[in-house]
């Protein structure tokens, strides 16, 4: 992991919520939101890593909530309203991904990506919304923030992610619309579409060693990034240093999204990373 | 706080509005900062009330041999070049009817040809530096077409598709190249509108202001940081949500 090494308190006193806080990008964002001086709530679905990742950061909190569960959800925000009075961030970190060739793919897969990569961040970003706004209206924050995790996926799409890539392609959508809706609230909405970032999710992708080093090179930066370089970025969008950005789309993929990545071609210039 | 202690950050245009902002908070953070402009007088008044940390350099972004002077000033005063802001810019409303081929070279030479000079000048020292990181400053404009400002927007677009280039080509040395996107910016550079004009942009901007110099100061300053150690060819928008 890289040292990123910041002595900031950018979230004293302020109270956020990661999806999918459990792994990867998500625990990683909630170890740095917590080290900076948040109260953060992690959800997922995994009681044993949720239990693991909270008992080691002070100020971690675990509730096994699955995001497509709507009840489940307005029950943890409301807690949330109970116990802190405010709620200053939320990270819909959730999601799933698998590969699935289209013609062969099921209903099922398809219901699952949507319902878990989209329907999960509407769900959660609806339920939370009142919270959000009353800490800007009583004058608890200048300005509350929802960060949606898109992906690579969602701008440039790869086979087998035809049903994947639709859902975070509509996360952009979703992150444009409510930004321009819920701005006059005071909530601003942004979005950040990671690229091949080295997290369980892309392990489960990458497959092999051989799979992964084509993987590699297709990458301007020649490297996977890290969960807690995305975290970074997460954490500045939601930060009182953000307060001008409103429905952006950060792309963090060591350039892996920008055009003419042929490798023969780089071969030719004599330009391999 | 990030730090950029030991770091040295070349800011171009140092003497409007963002470019001070910037040079001021890098150095605040612990850069050592090079500001360029062809505002000589404010520069270095800007240079000097920073202090020891700072020099200004008289600098013509479309001059070559301009750029070689600002390589020789960082290197001979602070010893590296990490940090590029491509900052200085001219802007003014003219529509397509109205800009004569002179015009129109002026904002290729200023804002896009800059631009180029200035990644190619950095590419060695922040090579033997062993990587670096600089940061375009487009516009709105970039993103989209303008009306009114034709040219402007031609140029911003430019600096979009060379930000992209260079991203590609300068990985393999660990130089990342991004870019942001300024919405409406309550700087000197928006004064010169015609009456009304600021008004209707801050109307067409979700959150119904202009936004402020540092606002967009903290962007770059994040992308030069190591929380954006695998941010490359991204482009960060900070318009109070205009461009959506
Ligand atoms: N203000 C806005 O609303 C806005 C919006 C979008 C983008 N931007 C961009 O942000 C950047 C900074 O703008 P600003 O608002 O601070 O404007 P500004 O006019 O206050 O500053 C620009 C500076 O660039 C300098 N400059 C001009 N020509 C130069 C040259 N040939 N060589 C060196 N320096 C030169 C000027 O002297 C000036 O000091 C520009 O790139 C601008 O295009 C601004």
């Amino acid at each position: 992991m890289t040292s990123l090494s910041e002595s900031r308190r950018r979230f004293d006193g302020c109270v956020a919520l990661v999806t999918g806080g459990t792994s990867g990008i998500g625990a990683a964002a909630a170890a740095r939101f917590a080290a900076e001086g948040a109260r953060v709530l992690i959800t997922g679905r995994n009681d044993a890593r949720g239990a693991e990742i909270a008992s080691s950061h002070d100020n971690v909190h675990f509730h096994h909530v699955d995001v497509t569960d709507r009840a489940a959800i307005d029950a943890l925000v409301t807690m949330i309203g109970a116990t802190f009075g405010r709620l200053d961030v939320v990270v819909n970190s959730a999601g799933v991904v698998n590969a699935r060739p289209f013609a062969s793919m099921s209903t099922h897969h398809w219901h699952e990506m949507i319902d878990t990569n989209l329907t999960g961040a509407f769900h959660v970003s609806q339920s939370a919304l009142p919270l959000l706004r009353s800490t800007v209206a009583d004058g608890k924050a200048p300005s509350t923030s929802i960060v949606n995790l898109s992906s690579l996926n969602g701008l440039r799409v790869d086979p087998g992610m035809s049903a994947y890539g639709s859902a975070k392609a509509a996360l952009l959508a979703l992150t444009e619309g409510t930004a321009i809706e819920l701005i006059e609230s005071g909530v601003r909405v942004n979005c950040v579409s990671p690229g091949a970032i080295d997290t369980p999710m892309s392990s489960s992708t990458a497959g092999d060693k051989k799979n992964a080093e084509a993987f590699t090179s297709a990458i301007p930066a020649g490297r996977y990034g890290t969960a807690d370089e995305v975290a970074a970025v997460i954490l500045f969008l939601a930060s009182q240093e953000a307060p001008f950005i409103v429905g952006a789309n950060l792309v963090i993929d060591g350039g892996a999204t920008l055009p003419s990545r042929h490798p023969d071609l780089l071969n030719m210039f004599n330009m391999k990373p | 706080m990030t730090s950029f202690s030991g770091l040295t950050v070349i800011v171009t245009g140092a003497a409007g509005a963002m470019g001070e902002q910037e040079a001021r908070m890098f150095a605040e953070r612990g850069a050592n900062v090079v500001l360029t402009d062809v505002r000589t007088d404010e520069g270095t008044d800007i240079a000097d009330d920073i202090g020891k940390s700072a020099v200004f350099v008289p600098h013509d972004v479309s001059s070559e041999s301009g750029w070689n002077t600002v390589i020789e000033t960082a290197l001979s005063a602070f010893g590296s070049v990490n940090v590029l802001v491509n900052n200085a810019a001219i802007s003014k409303a003219i529509k397509l009817i109205d800009t004569d081929v002179d015009t129109f070279d002026l904002f290729y030479r200023i804002n896009q040809l800059g631009v180029y000079l200035g990644m190619k000048s950095v590419v060695e020292p922040m090579k033997a530096a062993g990587g670096g990181s600089i940061i375009n400053i487009s516009s709105v404009a970039g993103l989209r077409g303008a009306s009114t400002l034709f040219a402007y927007s031609a140029s911003k677009w430019a600096v979009r598709g060379m930000t992209q280039s260079a991203a590609l080509e300068l990985a393999r040395f660990k130089i990342r190249v991004n870019a942001v996107f300024p919405g409406v910016i309550d700087t000197p550079m928006n004064a010169p509108n015609p009456p009304g004009m600021n008004d209707v942009l801050v109307k067409t901007t979700p959150l119904r202001r202009m936004g402020e110099s540092h606002e967009v100061a903290e962007a770059v300053l994040f992308l030069a940081s190591p929380g954006a150690s695998f941010a490359t060819g991204a482009e960060l928008a900070v318009d109070g949500g205009m461009s959506i």
